[in-house]
């Protein structure tokens, strides 16, 4: 569906891009995914046709957004990090405008523009300016734009910087909505989003890719071994020596010692193993009951420091 | 053409949704109002005195209405919804200065009705006012089209306005300032005479430059309109005029979109 092969670009002495590759495939939820600066929305931009790139080429649905500018843009629908909203048009009106200049048929134009509506739920303020407009409606109305024309590609830029957490989690599961008829690449920096709704992602740091997998993949990826968090009533000493003594298991530490008698212990073990059963039946024969035991998946956000502190130091050396 | 269309309807409309399309609308029905009541007053109309009163309020109201066209989107960021739909660049340039002209041309047909009373209580309406009436709508589209390229160097409305408003008057003034230079560009070769020209040869040569100042000034070239005289010259001049400039404002935009800087 989209295929980016080698992109650079360059401000001035500045490379905001960095021999970025990757594609996505259609139907996907993409997650793209930086710290501020790392150059997603330039990649973005290339990506839209908005800038160019120093070299590089971006191939959408085959058509190259330099040589045919025109096919290709008619496959994306983008929303920038700044919604682009004539503030002094009606919701109506502004997406009126989408369609004409989108080139959609007219019979089309009036269904179309209610379905979307629909579906972003703006229909109650369709007559509104959108200068009236709260942030997060006008974040809709962005969306809708986008959507105007019905686009396979639909790339949004931080869609959700700066809305409440109610209007956070609708704009989420909107997007989980669209994912299923549109090719989406979500660019953030909040990584419980990208989590929740991405499918694949592909990890940027200061322009260059650091990694690109799905969610579950990274997790695996970033530990060869897997931990367990216990928390254990009994006496903690014995506890961890029972606990080491268990195969499979190469690392058991008190961790803290919360409430009276009860200690909570990190087991490492070797990977592909499951210790999980061992460690009941050995607490068991003991009489040391087990309030609480789960295992601890490293979350996005630790891979995503590891993946970018591990580059800086590589960069470094 | 329909992108066009889309954004020459969007632009249009864009005028009459700020205070700016009416502003700029009464600054132009007042200055050829007042131009028109005096000579009611003193029973002596002149309605190809009165285009030649407005045109030379032309570096404040084209200015006005110019200043936005692309300075606005680039400031606002809609820019981004523009040049990433599938609409090109020249479509988008077209709309954006259609867009204007339109608003131009709608005030000067306001001027219409001083013709209309003219004719109804017995004026004097000739092929002159005619002439002048073509001369002022050519005049006023080439001064669009370099307000609307103006627009688009800077994010700064103002600044925009500022950069057409001081090139028109520059352009106003050139009759004035080109038998000036002309002067000077002869004394200079007189000073620095290697060629061991003639008297005669260096003001020529004077003459010369100021000439080419004139064909050069936009404002100068209607003066044969007035006079009922319809030449092809210079509406190719104005034509070749607006064609260059937003040329010219095609490739700032598309420059600032490929440029590495």
């Amino acid at each position: 569906m989209i295929e980016i092969r080698d992109l650079v670009k360059y401000y001035g002495d500045i490379c905001a891009v960095d021999h970025v590759s990757f594609s996505v495939e259609e139907g996907e939820i993409l997650g793209f995914l930086g710290p501020n600066g790392a150059g997603k929305t330039t990649t973005m931009n290339i990506l839209t046709g908005y800038l160019s790139a120093t070299s590089g080429t971006v191939l959408v649905n085959g058509h190259d957004i330099l040589e045919n500018p025109h096919e290709a843009k008619k496959c994306i629908g983008y929303l920038p990090e700044h919604p682009p909203l004539y503030l002094d048009m009606t919701v109506t009106e502004f997406l009126q405008f989408v369609a004409e200049l989108k080139g959609v048929p007219k019979e089309l134009r009036i269904r179309q523009m209610a379905e979307i509506m629909k579906l972003v739920r703006i229909t109650d303020v369709a007559g509104r300016l959108i200068k009236n407009l709260s942030k997060g409606y006008r974040q809709r109305v962005g969306i809708a734009q986008a959507l105007v024309g019905n686009p396979q590609v639909l790339v949004l830029d931080e869609p959700t910087v700066g809305l409440d957490p109610k209007q956070i989690i609708e704009i989420r599961n909107l997007i989980k909505e669209l994912g299923q008829r549109h090719t989406v690449i979500l660019s953030s920096h909040i990584l419980p989003e990208v989590q929740a709704v991405c499918e694949r992602v592909v990890i940027i740091n200061k322009g260059k890719i650091a990694a690109v997998d799905t969610p579950a993949g990274l997790s695996r990826k970033m530990t060869s071994t897997s931990r367990l968090q216990l928390s254990v009533e009994g006496p903690s000493k014995e506890i961890v020596q029972k606990l080491r003594l268990i195969p499979g298991i190469h690392k058991a530490e008190l961790f803290t010692e919360k409430e009276e008698n009860i200690s909570v212990i990190e087991v490492e073990n070797e990977p592909e193993t499951d210790v999980r059963r061992q460690i009941f039946y050995e607490m068991a024969r003991n009489s040391w009951p087990i309030i609480e035991m789960k295992s601890l998946d490293p979350t996005l956000e630790e891979i995503f420091l590891q993946v970018t502190g591990n580059y800086q130091e590589g960069k470094r050396g | 053409m329909k992108r066009t269309m889309a954004i020459f309807k969007r632009e249009f409309a864009a005028y009459f949704r700020a205070p700016m399309g009416f502003v700029v609308c009464a600054i132009f029905m007042a200055v050829s109002g007042l131009y028109f009541s005096s000579g009611v007053l003193s029973a002596y109309i002149n309605l190809v005195g009165e285009l030649a009163f407005i045109q030379s309020f032309f570096f404040v109201i084209i200015p006005l209405m110019t200043m936005r066209v692309f300075s606005e989107d680039r400031k606002n960021g809609t820019e981004v919804l523009l040049y990433t739909s599938p609409a090109s660049s020249l479509e988008i340039v077209m709309g954006k200065y259609l867009a204007a002209l339109a608003l131009f041309l709608l005030m000067t047909s306001g001027t219409l009705v001083h013709v209309i009373i003219t004719i109804l209580y017995g004026g004097l309406v000739n092929i002159n006012v005619l002439g002048a009436y073509v001369g002022f709508v050519f005049l006023g589209a080439a001064y669009v089209a370099l307000g609307v390229f103006t627009s688009a160097l800077t994010e700064n409305q103002i600044i925009a306005a500022i950069i057409s408003f001081v090139v028109m008057i520059v352009l106003s003034l050139l009759d004035v300032v080109s038998s000036m230079l002309g002067s000077v560009a002869s004394t200079l070769i007189d000073k620095v005479n290697i060629f061991g020209l003639t008297d005669l040869q260096i003001d020529k040569a004077g003459s010369a430059v100021t000439a080419a100042l004139n064909w050069l000034n936009p404002s100068t070239r209607t003066n044969n309109y007035i006079q009922g005289i319809f030449e092809l010259s210079p509406i190719l001049f104005f034509v070749s005029f607006v064609a260059v400039f937003l040329f010219l404002t095609n490739r700032v935009i598309e420059k600032r979109r490929w440029s590495q800087g």
